[in-house]
């Protein structure tokens, strides 16, 4: 699980273009909107993007999506959960 | 209606963002084509916004805010624009993406931000403007309407104060379609060199000591078959501003080296002691270059002797354009 977790941090980076951001300047816990890492609606289309692409997860329930990308953690415990 | 110009800001092959005097040098060129000497961004807008902006989107947006900063203009009553192709960039990010995803799972931000209008748009977003907003898209002619729309608006009492500008970014794949074309060679003496640019404009109607130049008229014609019937158009356009043809001390040429017998009249006209320069040596060729010539020649108005200035581009006779600026 915490090699998923820096893939992802490393992923988000790379697909969000954080500048001068580093892996370990996320901390797993804290959220990745608003107040956190400060993502938006367009980050959230993006990491959806990202999901289906590189780990062939679909999110079937949009309403479902503040819960699964609120952290690193539910993120990685989500994909971890829904891959083959 | 006198139209003035408070302040100017450019980002060019040149390294003209950073002048504080006007110091003209042939550019580098890089793959074949003139690319522009950039700033550090990060210094200028916040890096969380900085990461979904292109090339084309950053250039633009810092030019416009450090225009509107010039002028101590917190929020003007317009922001008009012209690009010739866009944020190309970002439209073969795209396009690219249908490529290779077989049309499925693209990413979004490439295609909002590959939109024309992104960049005035930006600003807009930056500055908090809800003011009239438009971005014109008409080939080689875009800046030139941004202008006469600035104008119209200002004449009309619908806008005291207008944002204006011109852009357009260039990359190695437009530049290989275009070479493809047989429109531009990498080689300078053989044809014209592809370049690119941003220049803004803070524009006011009112007289003040922040004026450093007068946009007198800008003018697009289209239709004229022969140099003759140019000779006339220009006349009429001087005439038209109370001129003749000697009254011009300083023409800006979009001649860019290719053997052009519209450039070659309007030389002719103006007489050959008259100073001519061809502003697309420093620029290179793009869509929407006279906004450089503009930059320039507002420039020299300010910063040299220069008291009359036309600038003066076509697109192969398809159409011309004359642009007028004077001493204030």
């Amino acid at each position: 699980m915490e090699e998923l977790k820096e893939k992802l941090k490393a992923q988000l980076i790379e697909q969000l273009n954080l500048e001068d951001v580093e892996p370990s300047d996320i901390e797993s816990s804290e959220p990745l909107f608003g107040d956190g890492l400060g993502l938006d609606s367009i980050d959230a289309l993006e990491i959806i993007v990202l999901l289906e692409k590189e780990y062939s997860i679909k999110i079937e329930d949009p309403k479902k999506g503040k819960e699964i990308f609120a952290s690193i953690d539910t993120l990685a415990e989500f994909i971890t959960k829904n891959q083959n | 209606m006198d139209i003035f110009i408070n302040s100017i800001s450019a980002i060019s092959p040149v390294d003209s963002f950073n002048q504080e005097n006007l110091l003209l040098q042939t550019p580098e060129m890089v793959d074949g084509w003139y690319k522009c000497i950039e700033p550090d961004y990060r210094e200028i807008i916040d890096p969380r916004k900085l990461r979904r902006m292109s090339k084309a989107v950053k250039m633009g947006v810092t030019t416009g805010l450090k225009a509107l900063n010039d002028a101590d203009i917190a929020n003007p009553d317009a922001i008009i624009m012209g690009t010739g192709i866009g944020c190309i960039l970002d439209t073969e990010k795209f396009l690219q993406q249908l490529i290779d995803n077989d049309e499925s799972l693209l990413n979004p931000t490439a295609f909002i931000q590959s939109t024309h209008n992104t960049v005035a748009g930006q600003i807009a977003l930056l500055i908090g403007c809800n003011s009239y907003n438009f971005t014109f898209t008409q080939k080689t002619h875009s800046f030139e309407s941004a202008l006469l729309e600035s104008k119209m608006l200002m004449n009309d009492g619908e806008a005291n104060t207008v944002l204006v500008g011109g852009i357009d970014e260039t990359t190695n794949n437009t530049v290989a379609l275009m070479q493809r074309a047989a429109c531009a060679q990498s080689d300078k003496d053989a044809g014209y060199v592809p370049g690119e640019g941003s220049s803004f404009f803070s524009l006011s109607n009112e007289k003040g000591t922040n004026n450093i130049a007068k946009l007198i008229d800008v003018s697009v014609k289209y239709g004229i078959d022969t140099t003759k019937d140019l000779e006339r158009a220009l006349q009429e356009f001087l005439v038209k501003n109370g001129l003749e043809f000697n009254d011009i001390d300083l023409l800006l040429s979009g001649n860019n080296n290719s053997e052009s017998k519209w450039y070659n009249a309007v030389n002719d006209c103006l007489s050959l002691e008259k100073l001519v320069i061809s502003y697309k040596d420093y620029c290179g060729e793009y869509d929407t270059a006279s906004s450089f010539a503009m930059w320039l020649g507002t420039k020299l108005i300010h910063e040299q002797d220069a008291q009359k200035v036309l600038i003066y581009n076509t697109d192969e006779g398809y159409s011309h354009s004359f642009i007028l600026l004077t001493k204030c």
